[in-house]
């Protein structure tokens, strides 16, 4: 990528860019991000049983914003207002499908995630580099593999009926998590 | 180090690492959604936030802690008009870097590749990441690049080192001059070596006449063909070769029509300097001292008449220097005290100027009469040279058209009558005005200021 510095030269022909000035990999990880947005909101509405239809579009609407503008506070919106939508309209999975379609909606959620976070990282004008789009997805593809043990965790315990009070446990899971965090992260060397 | 690293004209960027939007989504969501689905019993929540939450301890995990050593360059300290140079931003290996983005937001007269303006690298952390931006500047002028934007990003977008927007020193840009070419010699070379023919007879290349031999002579001039037929010794004389002295009147008091850059349309201003630099490049090439002074121009002081291809250098550096005077009085001062400049006897007056400020046409007939030969170049472009320029034309020269068409047309059809009458009194005045047409632009006027320069006449000192 470097120039040589000898003599000012032509410049060569400047890379392809679609009409709204963004590059063909770039369009293409923000049409993943919107992607995965329509099919988050399709598979909550399709688990829910009662589906809210315009809460939809507008997400829909949401969703190309934040597709358009990954770097706003509109991708951030997007992805807190598609998990709300899916907790506030379907209920606790009680078969298999109704799990098997959370853990869809999990990883739909994930992906929305990761590929605003990409797409605000380098300049729209810019192609994404191949490697960078390899690590992106390799990185994603091990987080999309850890939900499975944590799905498969919230399907067994969600099914069972255990004694006792199961929020406290929950609680008590939550918080050691919560504190452990914290004790690791006052734990780190002061940055310079 | 880094002054070294960055280079000549380079810098070494200084900024802080911030935790992007993402991360403090992915952590925020992700918490917010397991602890929700924790004190709820809702499971689902759970397994909805537990991926954010992975992603956010994992970008946690890889958080930079040191700097990384940037350093931003660009490639050539000097452009000609339509070369091209490149903006470089050079990142030093770092573990903690993964992507590396930049902008540079456009800027006049300079065509970027990509178009974008943009580019992005990835890197490992193991070896120097250097992206670059090739930045062709279409104009003459100090070429400014950028601001740039310079971007790293942490793995997973996590975090982000973005210093403040990046201006480097802009480039000088000289022009690229027009081919020109004169074939007749100046009017009155008074130098001591050159090119030039001289009216005085001495010892040069240019045959004068076969003339008896006196006293004096040398025997190497004896011309033996002659001297046998006659019987007495004859020699060749030749006229003496002398430089002279061109003294190039830039008028920059005015910049009429649109500038496109190289290849477009070119504006009077454009016209002036590159044919300036076209008259000083031949000039100078013959052995002739070539001086500047740039009218109406602002820190631009006059470049003394000398010779050399070392000169041709600083007179197009200086030549890029020039700006457009902005109309105020003292851009009105300054003119004047320009035109009380020195003009020594012999010297070639070859003043460039659209001939819409009086001021420099007076100039010019106040040069002739003191028996300078002064040679005026109209530069304004030819399409504007007419009272019926286009709607769209007339925006170039009068500022308010768009809001009054009608009476700005008049008023540049009035100007044109004034500009028309003022070239006649010139004219009359013995300042031959031609337009810029390349080669043999100055022949026709050159010949005829020879002619009249052996002529006797009266002048004023």
């Amino acid at each position: 990528m470097s120039a040589s510095a000898g003599t000012p030269h032509q410049p060569r022909a400047g890379s392809r860019t679609s009409i709204l000035g963004l590059s063909a990999s770039q369009a293409a990880v923000r049409g993943v991000l919107l992607g995965a947005s329509v099919a988050l909101v399709a598979t909550t509405l399709v688990a829910a049983p009662d589906g809210l239809l315009p809460a939809a579009i507008l997400l829909v609407a949401l969703a190309s914003w934040a597709a358009w503008r990954p770097e706003s506070a509109a991708a951030s919106a997007l992805v807190a207002a598609l998990a709300l939508f899916w907790v506030g309209t379907v209920p606790v999975p009680a078969t298999t499908q109704g799990w098997l379609l959370l853990l869809v909606a999990a990883w739909l959620l994930l992906l929305v995630h990761l590929a605003a976070a990409l797409a605000a990282s380098l300049p729209p004008g810019a192609p994404v580099p191949a490697r960078s789009l390899r690590r992106w997805s390799r990185r994603t593809a091990v987080v999309a593999a850890g939900t499975v043990p944590l799905w498969a965790l919230s399907s067994t315990a969600g099914r069972e009926v255990v004694a006792g009070q199961v929020s406290l446990t929950y609680a008590a899971i939550a918080a050691v998590a919560i504190l452990a965090l914290a004790v690791w992260l006052l734990s780190r060397d002061p940055r310079p | 180090m880094s002054d070294l690293r960055a280079g000549v004209g380079g810098r070494v960027l200084a900024g802080r690492w911030r935790a992007t939007p993402a991360h403090v989504r992915s952590l925020a969501l992700g918490l917010v959604l397991v602890a929700a689905g924790v004190v709820l019993r809702r499971p689902d929540a759970v397994v909805l936030g537990g991926p954010l939450l992975l992603v956010a301890l994992w970008a946690t995990t890889r958080r930079p802690t040191t700097d990384p050593a940037v350093h931003a360059r660009v490639g050539h300290p000097l452009l000609r008009e339509g070369q091209a140079t490149t903006w470089r931003a050079t990142v030093e290996p770092h573990p903690d870097v993964e992507e590396v983005g930049l902008t540079l937001l456009p800027t006049p007269y300079t065509a970027y590749s990509p178009s974008s303006r943009s580019l992005s690298a990835t890197t490992d952390g193991t070896e120097p990441t250097t992206v670059s931006l090739v930045c062709r500047s279409t104009r003459w002028g100090r070429r400014p690049l950028g601001p740039a934007t310079v971007a790293l990003t942490s793995p997973l977008g996590a975090f982000r080192w973005e210093p403040e927007p990046v201006s480097l020193a802009p480039i000088p840009t000289v022009p690229l001059p027009d081919s020109f070419t004169a074939r007749v010699a100046v009017p009155r070379p008074d130098g001591l070596v050159g090119q030039n023919r001289s009216h005085h007879p001495g010892d040069g290349g240019e045959l004068d006449q076969v003339r008896p031999f006196r006293f004096g002579d040398r025997l190497r001039r004896v011309h033996w063909p002659v001297s046998v037929r006659t019987g007495e010794l004859h020699v060749t004389a030749t006229h003496a070769d002398q430089d002279s002295e061109i003294l190039l009147l830039v008028d920059a008091m005015n910049d009429l029509g649109q500038s496109e850059g190289l290849g477009g349309s070119s504006s009077s201003l454009d016209n002036a300097v590159r044919a300036a630099g076209a008259i000083a490049e031949h000039y100078l090439r013959a052995g002739d001292r070539v001086g500047l002074i740039v009218l109406g121009a602002r820190d631009l002081p006059p470049v003394t008449a000398a010779a050399g291809p070392h000169h041709l250098r600083r007179l197009l550096d200086a030549l890029a220097r020039t700006t457009v005077a902005d109309g105020t009085v003292s851009d009105e001062k300054r003119l004047r005290s320009q035109l009380r400049h020195h003009v020594p006897a012999g010297t070639l007056a070859v003043i460039l100027t659209p001939a819409v400020s009086p001021d420099v046409l007076a100039h010019a007939v106040g040069l002739s009469r003191r028996g300078i030969s002064v040679v005026t170049v109209d530069t304004l472009p030819a399409h504007l040279a007419t009272g019926d320029i286009p709607l769209e034309r007339l925006a170039e020269v009068v500022a308010t058209s768009a809001d009054h068409p009608a009476e700005s047309r008049l008023a540049w059809r009035l100007r044109l009558l004034e500009r028309n009458r003022e070239m006649a009194r010139a004219r009359e005045a013995g300042v031959p005005i031609v337009p810029w047409a390349g080669p043999g632009t100055l022949d026709l006027v050159l010949r005829d200021l020879g002619r009249r320069s052996r002529s006797p006449r009266v002048v004023s000192r």
